[in-house]
Formats: C-alpha cells, structure tokens, sequence
C-alpha cells in the first residue's frame, strides 16, 4: 500500500428533479470542478449516554444524526459560476442561443442538487438532497475570483466506482476572471479605488431530523446577503455618506444611507460574471490612522437591503445552453 | 393552477426560465402553466414573471338556500335568532319533529302535573 496524493479529486454537481430524487449523473448536466480548498463529507454527530455506573467512566456512546456538511472552494468559473448561483439563488433566466446570457435572481425556493466527490481516484461518494446554504464570491487586487460553497446536504453514500465511468465530462478548466478584470460602480458611478469583494449569500439552510440517523429534509431559512470591499481612502464621498447621510453632510444621519453596488468581472463581451445590488446599507466604514504610514484603505461592510428589488442580480455570460442546468 | 407570463420587465425575446428544480421556455407572449407551488412561488418573486391565479367562485363553498347569514339585527327581531338569507329562522330538525312531552309508551302527551314540592303538613285532629 502507498500513500495518496491529495490534489487529485474534483467535486461535481447537478440538479435533482425533485427532493429525495437523486440525479443521475449527465455529463450533458453536470458540472465537475477542481477543489481550490475546503472540503465536503458526511459528518456523524455522536453524544455519550449519561448515566450513573459501578464506575467513573463515562457513558457509552452512540450517533445523534449524520449527515453532509462541507465549505468547498472552487474557482469562478462562468460554466459552473451559473450552477452554482442557480443553487445559491434558487432562480435563472437563460437568454439567447450560441452566446448565452444566464440571469441569476433570489427565488422564495432553493433547488435540491446532487454532489458527488472524488478524492485520489480512491474515495467516491455521492450527496443526494443538498442546499447550497452559504455562498461566497470573493477576490482582492491581483488574484482570481473565487467562490466557496457551504453545502448541507441529507443523505451520503460512497460509491465503490467513479460516476463518471471513462471520465466523460472534463474538469473545468477555462480561463478564470481576475481582479484585474473587474469593473466596480457604486452609486452608479464607475470607481478604481475598490481593490478587494466579498459578497455572501446567506440562506441558513438547516437539516431537519425526525425519525432517521440521516436528515428527512433540508430546508432554508432567512436570506441574508452581505457585501465587502477595500475602498482606497482618498475622498471623504463614501465615508460622508455612512456617517453624516450624504456626500456633502456634516451632521450625523440618523437615519441609513442607501446605496447601489455592481462588480462586473468581464472576459470580454460573452464570458463573464456580474453581480448587481440595486440597494445596500454601509454597516462599517472604518477610517483608521496608521503609526507605520500605510495608506489609508476603509474595509467597507454593507448589507443588501430588500428595497432593492431583486436584492442581489448575477449575470453570467457563457456559451453554455439552459439545459445544461435543467434536471 | 396558475398561468406564468412575462412582465413589462422580461426581455422580448425567448428565455428559458430554471425555477428551482423545474425548467420552462416563455416566448414574449407566451404562457406557462403550472400548479407546482414551489414554481409558483418562485415565479412571483421574480421580476420578469407574472402569476395569474384561476379564479375560486365565493359560491362553490356553500349552497345558496341555505346558507346561514347570520343574527336577526333589525328592529322588532328576536336579536337571538339565527336567519337563513331569505329570512327564515334557523331550526334544528328536532325542534319541528320531537314532541315536548312523551308518555311511557313514546306517544306523545300533555304537560304531566308539577309536584308539590311544599305540601300542607296532614293533622290528625282527633290526635291532636
């Protein structure tokens, strides 16, 4: 026996036609990707009894629940971005026929998908009735953009071969969209001076347990979406705006100060992923001296706010067809 | 059921909408029918969509003739009394049919006497 090498492995995933149908795998309908980070598994929750004995040792144990649970990081790639956010947002509008733009919105109804890993073409397991319960796009000046994934998910079985038998979908592998192409417009006007994001899209799934060691449903709760950036400190607009309600205030608001937010990372004219919040609430805009003389650079947090109707609008820009998302 | 079409929003040309796990095409003015309330829901929070619901006739739950409308408010009406809409007092089939009084037998008979619940004591005069 040898040991195995780590980086070999993707993780895949597509759409279930209905909660408690595992999908059967498509090439023409998955998405295989490699792992940047993270990881995804069953999990066990186990407790020990408590109970009183001839001696101090401590109770037997036995399993609470189990269940599928994971952060995986993957790059953002438009193939797979789409999915994903289609998972994350629950909603996709698919327009036009050789380039396609796929239009991402919040629904009231997130999709149940099925994931399958692959780890040192040793281990294989499958996750039926997932949720993409929390979904981070992030990228600062220099490096690409990234998403990781929080996943819940009810029932995980390993697989004694790979799904994907003669590996007939290729791990994706087109060109992945940096900072560097990143577009940023607050308030409707373009600015240069952003040079990090992170938006998360919050949907606290839970699993719900009733009579099974595995999950009977998973099922989301409130949405909560957050955005943050490094704004280069060089004008007092923004910062005038969280505190004194206006780019021009001098006394303290009391009331918030909306603004909007679109980060378009662009590979030209028909690839590429956009985020779009029509109406977000500064949380934190921090102004700070620094004793080593670093420039000043306000790490601004802002929450999406429901006024904006959608909260949150991702256009992904592929030449991937609509049924290569559908069940 | 409800009928899925295009708002003002939608762009003019075909799209293909993936609604959490079900997808349809919609042309400009096309329609999509479903009663998939996981779609339904979905469609109505998205900006492109419209949802039309069949409409629910307000008579289909109760029979006209005999719908209670409820107490009699006008002047000169027992305030107690439920009506039907035509007017008629509410009356359980009993109250037409069951006799008040029955004898041993079942039929039905007169008000027997009330007991003389304080009866004059009897003296025996001679004793006395």
């Amino acid at each position: 026996m040898a040991g195995l090498a780590g980086n070999i492995g993707w993780i895949m995933g597509q759409l279930q036609s209905a909660k408690g149908t595992q999908a059967t795998f498509a090439a023409t309908k998955a998405w295989k990707s490699p792992f940047a980070g993270g990881d995804i598994g069953p999990v066990r929750e186990t407790d020990n009894l408590s109970e009183t004995d001839s001696s101090r040792d401590q109770g037997v144990a036995y399993v609470v629940n189990a269940g599928v649970e994971g952060e995986p990081e993957i790059y953002t790639r438009d193939g797979s971005a789409a999915f994903w956010l289609k998972a994350a947002l629950g909603s996709m509008a698919t327009a036009g026929t050789t380039d396609l733009t796929h239009t991402i919105t919040p629904g009231a109804t997130l999709p149940y998908i099925t994931v399958w890993k692959n780890l040192s073409n040793t281990l294989y397991e499958v996750y039926r009735d997932c949720k993409v319960s929390t979904a981070t796009f992030s990228a600062e000046a220099g490096s690409p953009l990234s998403m990781t994934l929080g996943i819940q998910g009810a029932k995980s079985t390993r697989l004694t071969a790979d799904p994907d038998v003669g590996s007939t979908l290729a791990i994706e592998s087109s060109v992945v969209p940096n900072f560097n192409n990143v577009t940023v417009t607050l308030g409707g006007g373009a600015t240069a001076a952003v040079r990090s994001f992170e938006l998360t899209i919050e949907n606290n799934v839970q699993r719900q347990q009733t009579d099974d060691v595995e999950a009977y449903d998973v099922t989301e709760g409130t949405r909560e979406v957050s955005l943050g950036f490094d704004l280069i400190f060089e004008d007092l607009t923004e910062y005038n705006k969280f505190h004194y309600g206006g780019a021009a205030g001098t006394i303290i608001s009391p009331t918030i100060f909306t603004t909007s937010a679109i980060f378009d990372f662009s590979l030209g004219a028909n690839n590429g992923v956009a985020f779009n919040l029509p109406s977000i609430a500064y949380q934190e805009f921090p102004v700070s001296p620094d004793p080593g003389g670093d420039p000043i650079v306000a790490s601004v947090r802002a929450v999406a706010q429901r006024s904006g109707s959608p909260v949150v609008t991702a256009t992904v820009k592929n030449q991937s067809a609509a049924a290569r998302y559908a069940a | 059921m409800a009928k899925i079409t295009h708002s003002e929003l939608a762009p003019a040309e075909k799209v293909v909408y993936t609604l959490a796990n079900e997808q349809f095409e919609l042309t400009a003015k096309g329609t999509h029918e479903t009663d998939d309330p996981i779609v339904i829901s979905n469609a109505i929070a998205h900006p492109w969509l419209e949802v039309e619901h069949d409409a629910v006739e307000a008579d289909e739950v109760a029979d006209d003739a005999a719908r209670v409308v409820g107490l009699a408010v006008e002047a000169g009406q027992d305030q107690k009394e439920a009506l039907y809409d035509d007017g008629t007092p509410v009356t359980l089939a009993a109250d037409d049919e069951a006799p008040d009084f029955v004898d041993e037998e079942g039929e039905e008979a007169d008000e027997p006497p009330t007991p003389d619940l304080d009866p004059e004591p009897e003296y025996d005069e001679e004793r006395i």
